[in-house]
C-alpha cells in the first residue's frame, strides 16, 4: 500500500492534539466526578485510551518524518500539504462536493427540523422537503433534464412515504 | 423444549408470511445493494435497522438477516460484470471472474458465484447451530476481567487484519472508537462524559450506534459519488447451468475448504467478509495443481467459487460471537448486535439458557435467506446490467434521503440525522486518510464493555492487575494482544537476524 506520509503527519498532529485534550478533560472528569480512587472513576478508561491515542499518533508522526526516496522531514511534508491543498480547492469536483454537501447541510439542519408546516397538513413536511431537496441536488449533480428529475424525485419521495408511513406506519422525519 | 422442537419452531416462524415475505423483500433490497459499487452490505442491514422499526421483530430480525445475506452475495455480480466488487467482500471474486465474462463466460461465472454463495451461507449455518452453544459455555467462564480484554483483543485484532498493511493506523482507530463510547453517561455512576451539557449525547453514543454506522459506512461512500462517473462497457451472457453444475461439483473440496476458511475468519472479532474472500481465494491456489494455479487471474472458476464460499460463509461465522458472547464478528455484525439490541433481543453467554430458540430463528433466517438469495440473484442477473447502469448523479440524492430516514427512525430524533452528517464528514477525512472504520466501530460496540468491566475487575482485585495474568482465559488474551502489538514492532525482525547471525557463527 502506498503511503501519502504528508496525510499521516498531518493525521497524526491532528490525533495528538485531541489525545492531549482529552487527557486533560479527563483529569477534570477524575475531580468532578468525586471518586477518590483513580481506577474506579469514570475518567479512567478515557485517560487510558488517550494516552494509547497520543502514543500510538507519536509513533505515526515520527514514522511520517522519516527520510525516504521520494522525500520526507516536516518540511517536505508541509510544502506536500500545502501544494495538495491548493490542488484540492482548485479541483473541480471539490466544487460539486461542497455545494452538494451544503445542499445536505441545508435538508438536515434546516428543512426536516426547522421548516414547519400547519397541523393540517404536517404530514405533507417529509414528502415536501425531499421532493426539494431531490430536485436540487440532482440537477445540481446533473443527473439529467428537469421533467426527468421531477419525475424521479416525485416517484421516489410517493414510494419512500407509502412504503414507511403508510404500510409500516411509522412516523417520518 | 428439545433442539428439534426448537428447529421446527425456528422454521415455522421463518416460513411465516409476513415474516418470509419481509426476508424475501430484504434479500432482493440486499442483492441490489450488495451489486451497486460502493453500497455495503454494512451500510445495507444499517439503512435496514432504522427502516425495520415499524415491523414485529421475528419480522425485523428476517430481513436483517436477509438483507446481510443478499448484501454479501450480491456483489458478485458487478465484480465478474465490470471488474467492480460491489462490496468489498467481494473483490477477490473479480480477480477470475471478470476475465470469464471478457471472454464471454458471464453467465456460467455469475451462476458458480451465486452457487457458491448460497452454498457458504447453508455450510456456515450448520456452524452456528453448533459452535455456537459451545462457545456460549466458553462464555459462561468469562468474568470482567476476560470481558475486558475480549473487548481489548477486539480491537486490536481488527486493527491489525482491517487496516490494509499498516496495523497502526488501525489501532488508532479502534482506541479512537473506544473512546468516543465513553462519550454520555458512565455505567457505573452515571457521570456525564464528554458531553459538553448536551442532553442528547447523554444517552451515548451505543444509542446512536445506527446514525454513527450510516456517517461511518454510507456517508463516505456518497461523498465519493460525487466523483465525475465514467461508464464502463458491460457484457452479459446466458447462464450457463449445466456447466456451472458440473464446475460445482468438480470444486467440492473448494467449498467446504473455503467455508470453513470463511466461518473461523467470521468468528475473529470485526474482520469482515472481505478478508475472508481472499484468504479462501488464496488457499484455493495454494491447494491447486500446479497447471492450474497459473490460469488463477485469468480466468479459473475456482478462485470464483473459492472467493464467493468464503465471503459469504463469514457470515455464519460473524453470527457466532454475536450470539454467544456479544461481541461482532464483523462491521455488519456489529450493526446486527444492535439492531437485536434494539429489537429486545440480548445476545451473550446467557443466550442458551435464556432464549435458546433465538439461535434457531437466526439460522434458519439464514438458511431461508441463503436459499431465497439463490433464486433471486439468479433472476435478478438477468436486470443486472440495466441497475448497474443506473447513474450515481440520481443515487446519491436517493441515498441520502434514506439515510436520514434510518437515522431518525431509531429514536424519533433530530439530532441523529444531524450527527450522520457531522461525523460523517469525519468519517470521510478518516477514510481519506486510509483509517479503516471497521475498528473504530468495533470500539464504540465495545467501549461501554471494556470500561465496565476494566472497573469492575480493578474494584474486585482493590486495583491489582494481577488477575489478569493469573486467570488463564485472561492470560490467553493478554498474550495473544502482546504478541500482535510487539508483531509491528523491528524486534521480531531484530529477535530473527540474531538467531541467524547466532547460527551463521556456530
Amino acid at each position: 500500500m502506498q503511503r501519502k506520509n504528508h496525510v499521516d503527519f498531518a493525521s497524526s498532529i491532528i490525533i495528538s492534539l485531541v489525545s492531549v485534550a482529552t487527557i486533560f478533560y479527563s483529569f477534570y472528569m477524575y475531580n468532578d466526578a468525586g471518586e477518590p480512587l483513580m481506577y474506579l472513576s469514570p475518567a479512567f478508561l478515557p485517560l487510558i485510551m488517550s494516552c494509547a491515542m497520543l502514543l500510538f499518533s507519536m509513533v505515526l508522526m515520527f514514522r511520517s518524518l522519516k527520510k525516504t526516496d521520494g522525500g520526507g522531514g516536516a518540511y517536505d511534508n508541509i510544502a506536500k500539504l500545502k501544494s495538495g491543498f491548493s490542488e484540492f480547492v482548485k479541483s473541480p469536483t471539490t466544487k460539486t462536493a461542497i455545494v452538494g454537501l451544503a445542499f445536505m447541510a441545508i435538508y438536515t439542519f434546516v428543512l426536516l427540523p426547522v421548516v414547519k408546516f400547519p397541523p393540517q397538513i404536517a404530514f405533507l413536511h417529509f414528502p415536501v422537503m425531499s421532493f426539494i431537496f431531490l430536485i436540487i441536488e440532482m440537477r445540481w449533480l446533473k443527473a439529467g433534464g428537469w421533467i426527468k428529475i421531477c419525475v424521479v424525485s416525485a416517484l421516489s419521495v410517493t414510494a419512500l412515504y407509502v412504503m414507511f408511513a403508510v404500510a409500516f406506519g411509522v412516523m417520518l422525519p | 423444549m428439545d433442539v428439534l422442537a426448537m428447529i421446527i419452531s425456528a422454521f415455522a416462524t421463518a416460513l411465516n408470511p409476513v415474516n418470509f415475505i419481509s426476508l424475501f423483500i430484504a434479500v432482493v433490497f440486499g442483492i441490489i445493494v450488495g451489486m451497486l459499487p460502493g453500497l455495503t452490505s454494512t451500510m445495507a442491514v444499517a439503512l435496514l435497522t432504522g427502516l425495520t422499526f415499524g415491523l414485529p421483530k421475528e419480522a425485523a430480525i428476517a430481513s436483517l438477516l436477509g438483507v446481510y445475506v443478499g448484501a454479501v452475495s450480491g456483489g458478485c455480480q458487478s465484480a465478474i460484470l465490470i471488474n467492480i466488487p460491489g462490496t468489498p467482500a467481494s473483490a477477490a471474486t473479480a480477480m477470475d471472474g471478470f476475465p470469464l465474462a471478457k471472454s464471454g463466460r458471464a453467465g456460467y461465472a455469475i451462476f458458480c458465484a451465486t452457487l457458491a454463495s448460497a452454498l457458504g451461507t447453508i455450510i456456515s449455518v450448520l456452524f452456528v447451530m453448533f459452535l455456537t452453544p459451545t462457545l456460549s459455555r466458553v462464555g459462561l467462564a468469562f468474568g470482567s476481567y476476560e470481558f475486558f480484554m475480549l473487548a481489548l483483543f477486539g480491537v486490536v485484532i481488527c486493527g491489525n487484519l482491517a487496516s490494509n498493511g499498516d496495523p497502526l493506523k488501525g489501532w488508532i482507530a479502534g482506541f479512537i472508537g473506544l473512546l468516543a463510547a465513553q462519550i454520555g453517561r458512565d455505567g457505573m455512576m452515571s457521570y456525564p462524559r464528554f458531553t459538553f451539557g448536551s442532553l442528547n449525547l447523554q444517552a451515548g453514543l451505543r444509542e446512536m450506534l445506527i446514525p454513527v454506522m450510516i456517517a461511518l459506512f454510507g456517508f463516505p461512500e456518497l461523498v465519493k459519488a460525487f466523483q465525475k462517473s465514467t461508464q464502463t462497457e458491460m457484457k452479459n451472457s446466458k447462464l450457463d447451468i449445466g456447466d456451472g453444475l458440473s464446475a460445482m461439483i468438480k470444486n467440492w473440496g473448494t467449498v467446504i475448504r473455503s467455508s470453513i476458511i470463511g466461518v473461523f475468519i467470521g468468528i475473529v472479532p470485526g474482520v469482515g467478509e472481505d478478508i475472508g474472500g481472499w484468504l479462501s481465494y488464496w488457499s484455493a491456489k495454494v491447494f491447486a495443481k500446479k497447471d492450474a494455479k497459473e490460469s488463477f487471474g485469468k480466468g479459473n472458476i475456482t478462485g470464483v467459487i473459492a472467493a464467493e464460499t468464503g465471503n459469504n460463509s463469514c457470515i455464519g461465522g460473524a453470527v457466532i460471537p454475536v450470539l454467544s458472547l456479544a461481541v461482532p464478528g464483523s462491521t455488519s455484525a456489529a450493526v446486527l448486535l444492535a439492531a437485536f439490541w434494539l429489537h429486545g433481543y440480548k445476545p451473550g453467554p446467557l443466550l442458551m439458557s435464556e432464549t435458546p430458540e433465538f439461535l434457531y430463528q437466526v439460522s434458519a433466517f439464514l438458511l431461508v435467506a441463503s436459499i431465497c438469495m439463490f433464486f433471486v440473484a439468479l433472476f435478478i442477473s438477468k436486470f443486472t446490467v440495466k441497475i448497474l447502469s443506473l447513474s450515481k448523479e440520481m443515487l446519491t440524492p436517493l441515498i441520502f434521503v434514506f439515510c436520514a430516514i434510518g437515522a431518525y427512525l431509531g429514536r424519533y430524533n433530530y439530532f441523529d440525522i444531524k450527527l450522520v452528517f457531522v461525523v460523517g464528514i469525519l468519517g470521510f477525512f478518516f477514510v481519506y486518510a486510509k483509517f479503516p472504520a471497521a475498528p473504530l466501530l468495533l470500539g464504540v460496540v465495545l467501549g461501554p464493555m471494556a470500561d465496565e468491566n476494566l472497573r469492575r475487575a480493578l474494584r474486585l482485585s482493590k486495583g491489582s492487575l494481577e488477575p489478569f495474568f493469573t486467570r488463564p482465559i485472561s492470560l490467553v488474551f493478554v498474550v495473544v494482544v502482546v504478541i500482535l502489538l510487539i508483531s509491528q514492532t523491528p524486534l521480531p525482525s531484530m529477535i530473527t537476524q540474531a538467531l541467524k547471525r547466532k547460527k551463521a557463527d556456530a
